[in-house]
């Protein structure tokens, strides 16, 4: 279903005056990885905080970047079906935020935020996973708008149940991807009523990547 | 009989827990929206105290829900209750005429202070 467009006007950069700099295809990586180390904290205290941390164990989130073809391995393989809440954020910058759980870890997280055995896939289960995809893209954005002084505007989630590598398909048609990696934070929370497993990716379109490059570069000189 | 709030949010999810909170408090949730569209709807039906506003939302947003509530009536009470904690979508949110903002993840007394600051 097609959204509405945010009507927000912020004052924003111009990015197109971000002076251009002569920047090496391994130097992007690095600062894909980068913007994955800045939102990670923010996104996962989001995730503990929405579970009452005082009750659970949160793993030191993981940053990696993964070439495309290995993310259908880290859900279980190409064929298993996995619960994606996906993202897309516009603005001057646009990329996706994909969250990946499998169904038993989301059914935790869906007994453990609500104190009830809702299915995850009837309403109110849903809805818990739709609310913490939100929040968990919320909070990265959060981190990385106050980094470089942009506001991103991202669209309402939507849930999709698929094979993982399917999820991936479909987004990765929708954008223009900025390489053959993906960058993939890795969250573990250890609750009182199970463990939860997701991954949580970021997918920046090649303009993206170019622009946060350049701005992470002219920040870093002045 | 509490103070009557209408609570705004996509997710039925957050709806749930924000009227729980309230509830639990002594205040009366009298309607609730899952987007800015109803949000203005349901405020001009009902006339609640306190509107509690998400920002993302599907059909209208909820800084253009503010706009038109206040528009409506500017001495409507309203606090955002969003995840979108940038400086800019504050900013915006408050000039438009939100008396306080609260960032998700919450606690259920940052809920409640800011209520009972603007209400009582």
């Amino acid at each position: 279903m097609p959204f509405r467009k945010l009507s927000v006007k912020v004052k924003r950069i111009e990015v197109s005056r971000v002076p251009e700099l002569p920047i090496s295809e391994e130097f992007k990586l690095d600062v894909l990885k980068e913007m994955g180390n800045i939102g990670a904290g923010n996104a996962t205290t989001a995730l503990s905080t929405l579970l009452n941390y005082e009750r659970v164990n949160m793993h030191v989130p993981e940053v990696a970047l993964c070439p495309l073809v290995d993310i259908p391995d880290l859900m279980g393989g190409a064929e298993k079906s996995v619960i994606g809440i996906y993202i897309r954020v516009f603005s001057e910058l646009s990329f996706y935020a994909v969250f990946l759980i499998d169904f038993e870890s989301a059914q935790t997280l869906v007994t453990s935020l609500t104190g009830e055995d809702y299915p995850v896939m009837e309403e109110m289960g849903r809805s818990v996973l739709l609310e913490v995809g939100n929040i968990v893209t919320a909070s990265y954005l959060n981190a990385l708008s106050h980094l470089i002084n942009l506001t991103f505007l991202p669209e309402p989630p939507l849930l999709v149940v698929d094979m993982a590598g399917a999820i991936l398909g479909t987004v990765l048609a929708e954008t223009n991807a900025a390489e053959d990696y993906i960058l993939v934070l890795k969250t573990a929370f250890v609750t009182a009523t199970g463990k939860i497993e997701g991954n949580f990716l970021i997918i920046p379109d090649q303009h993206t990547l170019d622009i946060i490059v350049r701005m992470l570069v002219n920040g870093a000189c002045q | 009989m509490g103070r009557q709030v209408l609570i705004t949010d996509d997710t039925a999810f957050m709806r749930m827990t924000l009227k729980n909170i309230l509830e639990k408090n002594g205040y009366q949730v009298v309607g609730e929206a899952e987007d800015g569209q109803v949000a203005v709807d349901k405020y001009l039906e009902l006339r609640p105290d306190l509107v509690t506003m998400d920002i993302t939302m599907p059909r209208m947003d909820g800084i253009t829900a503010i706009k038109k509530i206040i528009e409506a009536d500017p001495e409507a009470k309203i606090v955002v209750c969003s995840a979108m904690g940038q400086k800019s979508l504050v900013i915006e949110a408050l000039s438009a005429g939100a008396k306080d903002f609260i960032v998700k993840p919450f606690q259920a007394e940052r809920i409640i202070n800011a209520v009972q600051k603007v209400i009582g």
